[in-house]
């Protein structure tokens, strides 16, 4: 994400940011004030990181160059697919495991909430393979 | 799949940094195909052989598995 888009980006998550910090801390809204501070005070530290990353690659042609060549580069790119790959089959293994622990243990309603999870994972794969492969 | 870039790019003279700069990659991409832990895409193999004036088979060597 850079250039304008970023900047802007980085912008509406400090505002976002600001807008639940305060309305938190203020109690306008009746939810957990502190999970709503901490939530406004995350997105405000992201936005910054966020806007000094985008001011750095406006400024620092080396760091735009940098950045650049990080988002176009193939195998970058085959990386990023493979971590999802990976993190896809790792998610499924361990809510498998996950099943048999909280089936052993008697807890239904976590084995069903898994079990949900497991499913709809599956349901989602298969809805990508049949879609990928009508494209590909 | 094997390949000769670092046999190629050192008889050009070429460090991988401006290997990688030619290419539009990242250093470490040029770094894992001399090491064969990468397979480039044609697009990438064929950018490669161009560069060195050769042909994609004279670059990359295809083993049957």
């Amino acid at each position: 994400m850079n250039g304008n888009k970023g900047l802007i980006l980085s912008i509406f998550w400090i505002v976002l940011g600001i807008v639940l910090f305060t309305l938190s801390s203020l109690e306008i809204f009746k939810w957990d004030s502190e999970l709503g501070t901490g939530m406004g005070s995350a997105l405000i530290v992201v936005g910054a990181l966020r806007l000094i990353r985008s001011i750095k690659y406006r400024k620092n042609p080396e760091y735009k160059e940098m950045i650049d060549t990080q988002n176009s580069d193939e195998r970058n790119k085959f990386l990023h697919m493979k971590s999802w790959s990976w993190a896809g089959y790792i998610t499924v293994m361990a809510e498998g495991a996950g099943i048999i622990v909280a089936t052993v243990l008697g807890k239904e309603d976590i084995v069903k909430l898994l079990s949900y999870s497991v499913c709809f994972m599956l349901l989602a794969y298969w809805v990508a393979y049949l879609v990928l492969r009508k494209k590909y | 799949m094997k390949n000769r870039i670092e046999e190629i790019r050192n008889s050009y003279g070429i460090r991988q940094e401006e290997l990688a700069k030619l290419m539009g990659v990242s250093r470490q991409t040029i770094s894992s195909l001399e090491n064969g832990r990468y397979n480039p895409s044609i697009t990438l193999a064929h950018k490669i052989a161009k560069y060195f004036k050769m042909t994609i088979e004279e670059v990359f060597i295809f083993e049957e598995e």
